[in-house]
């Protein structure tokens, strides 16, 4: 059996190892130490709660259950960002499709045919969870990464506050390194244009 | 504040050196920097874990496939009905121990069971009985003879008042989706 405290201290190689021998402390340990991480990634990158909550849920299961395709030699932390933000990003882009068949349907090249085929969306109410989305993702800089384009949304997010070597978040994009460089740096200074007004 | 690459990245807890940001004086940028390392991590909900893993499946663990392994040869040679023979004679052996005492000592059994229902278990109920009583007239005397004034009256209102309103907002705080701060 093995001890709380040496899964605590074990690398993520040594658990996922446990986890194989089907030690179920060893999946609870991963969920701990990724859980949070994982999860404000793909919040920060959907913000929507419960959005980013059901793409968490399903990164983990995707991983948890192709434990036995891990390999070693690579950093797990690596394994487990690709899918959540292959899962972030490809809600993206369902987002952005679903947004423009709201603006009127595909075959509509006339003001009356856009508005012939766009939904009408009522007034929706603000409900609780409305309410502390504005609040956790309501200060400005967190306003600014969300405008960022979600490509430097994700590669700020994992350098800056996941603390990720550049050729690791290039491994987890599939990105050429000098791109990922040129990519922080732009969203930087794009951060950096959106904050300077607040702090004159 | 600290900085960057003193503070612990992700969860913190990642057990491999270069989880920790260890950014270049070239990146030094104090505004960005101060405002990024202020971002609170988020948390999903409550039983986020436990949702999770009724979703997973877990290999079964090494005694459970040893042992199923040991069932299946002795299945697979025939020797499972010599185990369960064995196994049924040897789960004889402690009954008829048992019952071979109780035939030695049957009157002596015979005596204890009935001093137990005939003396101890009422006597035991008729204390406890007594006791309840008592300490039941005793508050109802102190209550009896307590007299509030007017300001101690309001004082427990205003009490009972101010836990019914902090229990209220207990129940309606734990029904809220989790957030978790650094």
């Amino acid at each position: 059996m093995t001890a709380g405290s040496e899964l605590q201290t074990a690398t993520d190689q040594e658990v996922v190892a446990w986890a194989h021998e089907g030690v179920e402390a060893a999946y609870r340990e991963l969920l701990r130490r990724y859980e949070r991480p994982v999860y404000s990634l793909i919040y920060r990158m959907v913000r929507d709660r419960e959005l980013a909550e059901d793409l968490t849920q399903e990164t983990f299961v995707k991983v948890l259950n192709a434990l036995d395709r891990y390999r070693p030699e690579f950093k797990f932390s690596s394994w487990i960002f690709k899918i959540a933000n292959n899962a972030a990003i490809d809600q993206l882009r369902r987002k952005e499709l679903d947004t423009l068949s709201l603006e009127g349907g595909p075959d509509a090249t006339t003001p009356d045919r856009v508005e012939a085929t766009s939904l009408q969306v009522g007034d929706v109410s603000e409900s609780p969870l409305d309410e502390l989305e504005a609040r956790e993702l309501g200060s400005a800089i967190e306003r600014a990464i969300g405008q960022l384009r979600p490509e430097y949304r994700a590669c700020i997010i994992m350098r800056h506050v996941e603390g990720r070597a550049y050729d690791e978040i290039a491994q987890i994009l599939d990105l050429p390194l000098g791109t990922v460089k040129t990519y922080i740096h732009r969203a930087r200074a794009e951060l950096r244009d959106a904050l300077g007004p607040l702090r004159e | 504040m600290k900085p960057i690459d003193s503070v612990a990245v992700g969860n913190g807890e990642m057990n491999e050196p270069n989880d920790r940001a260890s950014l270049t004086p070239a990146e030094e940028d104090p505004v960005i920097h101060r405002e990024l390392a202020a971002l609170s991590p988020f948390a999903p909900t409550v039983l986020f874990e436990e949702r999770v893993l009724t979703r997973v499946w877990r290999p079964e663990p090494e005694w459970a496939r040893n042992l199923r392994s040991a069932v299946r040869e002795l299945r697979d040679t025939g020797r499972i009905w010599l185990v369960l023979g064995a196994l049924a004679l040897g789960s004889l052996i402690p009954a008829a121990v048992l019952a071979g005492l109780g035939a030695a000592f049957a009157s002596e059994i015979g005596v204890g069971v009935s001093w137990l229902f005939e003396q101890g278990l009422p006597t035991a109920a008729t204390a406890a009985g007594r006791d309840l009583a008592a300490a039941w007239s005793q508050i109802e005397t102190q209550i009896g003879t307590t007299q509030l004034s007017g300001g101690e009256f309001t004082a427990l209102g205003a009490g009972s008042a101010i836990l019914l309103a902090g229990c209220a907002i207990g129940l309606v705080r734990a029904m809220r989706p989790s957030m978790v701060r650094r």
